[in-house]
């Protein structure tokens, strides 16, 4: 009766401490899952931002440097670009980048262009013939320096 | 049961090691699109200035640590002047004489956990009234 009782607790413990273990692997299981997907959402959302930022600071930069003249508009909010009879104007609007395309003779304004980039903040500046770009977009911003035409 | 479970634990390191190499070479990535930025404007500035002290002075707003023809330069990673440098910008600057100038050639280096992240050879030609770049 006694070796009855005690392997009959022997058998209940090792399985307890089965289930335990179990129990144990699968909770690190689902923390090693919550942390790949917050490691995976992190990764995503910051090649966005970068990538954003980064491209819009690249885009423009070409586009200055492709124009025959560049002319700051918007207090630095936007740029008019000049190449022969057409005039390119870039500028930032509601969280994005817009640009249009308009005759030289055509009045320069920052409204009615389609949205190429989604941006919190542009600041385009101009000092001893260099054009100081600056982008930001979120936590994210981007600065490049080019000559000016 | 023991071995099932050790099979499943490993197999999640190597998931997690997975992502975490992700993350690095993310941030890794970040760096460089940083750096090309970065020398992009240096060579720009260059092209226009003919100095690298001028040409740090309006990239980085700082001064940068010379020693004889090479200049270094701590930043942080978003690119600023920092003394916690994650990322250290060094810059070689070569000059000729030329015809009726000088020919300034300078290479930047960005070194980051004692690799080369990204390098970049640009040169101006400095005559008496201006400079002309070739990058």
């Amino acid at each position: 009766m006694k070796k009855y009782r005690s392997k009959n607790l022997s058998d209940v413990l090792g399985t307890a401490a089965g289930m335990i273990l179990f129990l144990l692997f699968t909770v690190c299981m689902l923390v090693m899952i919550a942390v790949g997907a917050a490691t995976y959402s992190r990764i995503n959302d910051g090649f966005q931002r970068e990538f954003t930022s980064s491209a819009a600071v690249r885009y423009l930069s070409n586009k200055m440097r492709s124009a025959e003249s560049c002319t700051i508009i918007e207090n630095g909010n936007g740029a008019a670009l000049k190449n022969g009879s057409i005039v390119c104007i870039i500028y930032c609007g509601d969280d994005g980048l817009y640009e249009k395309t308009v005759s030289a003779t055509a009045a320069v304004t920052a409204e009615g262009g389609d949205r190429i980039f989604a941006l919190d903040r542009l600041n385009i500046t101009e000092d001893k013939g260099l054009l100081h770009i600056s982008v930001t977009v979120g936590e994210d911003s981007s600065d490049a320096i080019i000559r000016g035409g | 049961m023991i071995l099932t479970l050790l099979f499943f634990c490993i197999s999640g390191a190597v998931i997690m090691t997975v992502f975490a190499s992700a993350a690095g070479r993310m941030q890794k990535n970040d760096l460089t699109d940083n750096a090309v930025l970065c020398a992009q404007s240096c060579a720009e500035v260059y092209s226009v200035t003919g100095s690298v002290e001028e040409m740090a002075m309006t990239v980085f707003g700082s001064s940068c640590e010379k020693v004889e023809s090479t200049y270094r330069i701590g930043l942080d990673r978003d690119f600023r002047p920092s003394d916690s440098a994650a990322v250290v910008l060094i810059l070689n600057e070569k000059r000729s004489d030329g015809g009726s100038g000088t020919l300034g050639s300078v290479t930047a280096e960005f070194i980051h956990n004692d690799s080369t992240l990204y390098s970049l050879t640009f040169s101006a030609y400095i005559p008496d009234n201006g400079g002309e770049s070739d990058e």
